[in-house]
């Protein structure tokens, strides 16, 4: 038993060795290595220990600031949105009429046909046709123009991203409506019957019986989501924008490296996003975690 | 007349008000309810299910309407829905701008690595995690939770500078490498998602071929993998989707004479800020993204079945 015990153990490294090793090759090394060139002065050929003279300098700099709450914000603000609707989705295809079948293939297909390419494409077209919406961005008081160069094409870039954030918050919700929908296909059905034994109406059945037999997956799709929307719409200001416009923190850590050459700053902002993310997921991990029932 | 009307209102109102029993006139509304709630439910629902395919449908059917539109028809307001004629044209101009059988080649390629080694490297690593005991364990199944909560976006410049210092941030290759060894885009997803299947099914089974005297590796392949079949047609398909319409990475490590089918597609709506227009007219706009989507319909249409099956047998559970 014991040879047998050790050859399942040496398996067992075979088995995980190979994710292990691209791990280690293409996750762990870049984030060090960018961990210790945020600490030193950049250029290609040598690093110079400078301590911490990026980061002061990037806390320094509104754009970071500007562009750092803007993340948080959108993160903030489509988690709930993307979620609540993508489980009011679950519940009405989860409802057992005829012809149920053929509207799930129809809901899934933007899960695998849509994605932010698709959607901003797609939004940037049908709104600015079908609904014509003619946002004046000067007026909603946010002051975005990063450089006065492109200020009128900076509006334009955000004025087109109002329309895609509507496809886009449509669209986006395809995986977390199957993991919903996964959820209220496991909620055993004796518990209905014993709720509505009791004289429950629909509504307390959905927040007594459905909610708490689904928390896990809540838990789950809202940890998914908000990993998710940190990404903010980068791919659509990219697309629109072309790389001239930074909306979203990746887009400044993208202006740091491309235009001033600059990776040990574009390093630090990577890191200080890292650290705060991880943070503001475990702090919320934590906090819905103890209203979860297993 | 007047009066005739007047007294057959009175004989009715007499009538009713001799009979009037408020008792049974409310025990008839409430079977009344109890017959038309069902059905008026039903209604409801019909009317949400159709108005959400709807909404869900719109943006792609208007780019298949779109499509057909000649730049006449564009500018023109009345033309709206229905096109004047039918002009194809569009694709035509889309296939040449996007280099379409270049650019299709290259997705492909990097779509068709990407589901071979997530699907083997991710199950064999989700193996490992769920069924077999080493030291480490533990922390492995953590560094496994961190990459997949670390933001994508955040590995992008480390990883493009890692690729240029070898040299090869102008090919393919830094979409290809991760991949092959189950790493990549989602990749720690996929092995969260295998363990979760592979802890679902019973271990007796793979007791009893242990018994039998097969290996660990044949135990694998030949009992687990098969009982696992469905997730492994979801987790392709996922990993199908995810590559073919990646648009990120491609945009850092691509070049116009070397282009993936969403790059392609994006070259089309980039606006020049120097000429104030876009590449293309909507109409090629809506023709290019076609052509990016048809080959993902067609496959949905023929693993729709499976999908929605193995999305309900992977059971992801906190």
């Amino acid at each position: 038993m014991r040879g047998l015990e050790k050859r399942r153990t040496v398996a067992a490294y075979w088995f995980i060795g190979p994710w292990f090793l691209g791990f280690l090759i293409f996750t762990v090394y870049p984030l060090l290595y960018s961990l210790y060139a945020s600490l030193c002065a950049w250029s290609y050929e040598k690093l110079e220990w400078n301590w911490f003279a990026n980061y002061a300098k990037i806390f320094s700099d509104g754009d970071f600031w500007r562009c750092g709450v803007t993340t948080f914000i959108y993160a903030l603000v489509s988690t709930p949105v993307t979620l609540s609707f993508a489980l009011l989705l679950a519940l009405l295809i989860n409802q057992k009429i005829k012809g149920v079948k053929f509207f799930r293939a129809l809901y899934f297909l933007p899960v695998v046909a849509a994605s932010d390419v698709i959607s901003t494409a797609a939004g940037r077209i049908l709104f600015s046709r079908i609904m014509v919406i003619n946002i004046d961005v000067n007026r909603l008081g946010l002051n975005f123009a990063a450089s006065t160069e492109y200020s009128g094409y900076v509006a334009y870039v955000i004025s087109s991203m109002i329309p895609v954030l509507l496809t886009l918050a449509l669209w986006r919700t395809g995986i977390q409506m199957l993991i919903f929908l996964m959820g209220l296909n496991n909620v055993p059905y004796e518990y209905y019957e014993a709720a509505e034994m009791d004289g429950a109406t629909g509504w307390q059945k959905f927040w007594w019986v459905t909610m708490p037999s689904i928390s896990p997956l809540v838990l789950l799709n809202v940890l998914l989501t908000l990993v998710e929307s940190f990404t903010g719409l980068t791919t659509s200001v990219r697309m629109i924008s072309g790389g001239y416009v930074h909306l979203f923190i990746w887009d400044y850590v993208q202006f740091l490296f491309a235009e001033r050459a600059d990776f040990s700053a574009a390093a630090a902002v990577i890191w200080v996003f890292i650290i705060v993310v991880l943070a503001l997921i475990g702090f919320i991990y934590k906090a819905l975690d103890r209203k979860v029932t297993y | 007349m007047v009066s005739k009307a007047v007294n057959w209102i009175r004989t009715v109102y007499q009538q009713v008000e001799r009979d009037w029993d408020p008792a049974a006139f409310k025990e008839k509304m409430r079977l009344l309810w109890y017959k038309l709630k069902p059905f008026g439910k039903k209604v409801l629902l019909y009317f949400l299910l159709i108005d959400g395919a709807f909404v869900f449908l719109l943006p792609i059917l208007y780019m298949l309407i779109i499509s057909t539109f000649t730049a006449e028809d564009l500018l023109d307001p009345s033309v709206r829905w229905v096109p004047a004629h039918l002009h194809w044209q569009n694709y035509r101009d889309a296939f040449n701008m996007m280099k379409y059988q270049s650019s299709l080649s290259l997705t492909l390629l990097l779509t068709i690595v990407a589901i071979c080694g997530q699907t083997i490297f991710c199950s064999l690593a989700g193996y490992a995690l769920a069924r077999l005991n080493f030291p480490g364990k533990k922390w492995i199944f953590g560094a496994v939770l961190l990459v997949w909560v670390i933001p994508g976006q955040a590995m992008m410049l480390p990883n493009y500078v890692f690729f240029s210092k070898l040299q090869l941030h102008e090919s393919f290759w830094p979409m290809i490498l991760p991949e092959l060894l189950g790493n990549g885009l989602y990749g720690a997803l996929f092995v969260i998602v295998f363990r979760q299947v592979f802890l679902g099914i019973p271990k007796e089974l793979e007791d009893a071929a242990a018994i039998d005297g097969t290996g660990i590796l044949g135990t694998f392949t030949k009992i687990v993998a098969p009982l696992a079949s469905t997730a492994y047609v979801t987790v392709g398909l996922f990993s199908f989707v995810w590559h073919w319409n990646e648009f990120v990475r491609p945009s850092y490590y691509l070049t116009e004479d070397n282009q993936s089918l969403t790059y392609a597609l994006s070259y089309l709506f980039r606006y020049n800020p120097y000429t104030g227009k876009f590449n293309a007219n909507e109409a090629v706009q809506g023709a290019g993204m076609i052509l990016v989507m048809a080959p993902v319909i067609l496959i949905y249409v023929f693993v729709q079945r499976y999908f929605v099956q193995g999305v309900q047998m992977t059971g992801i559970k906190g």
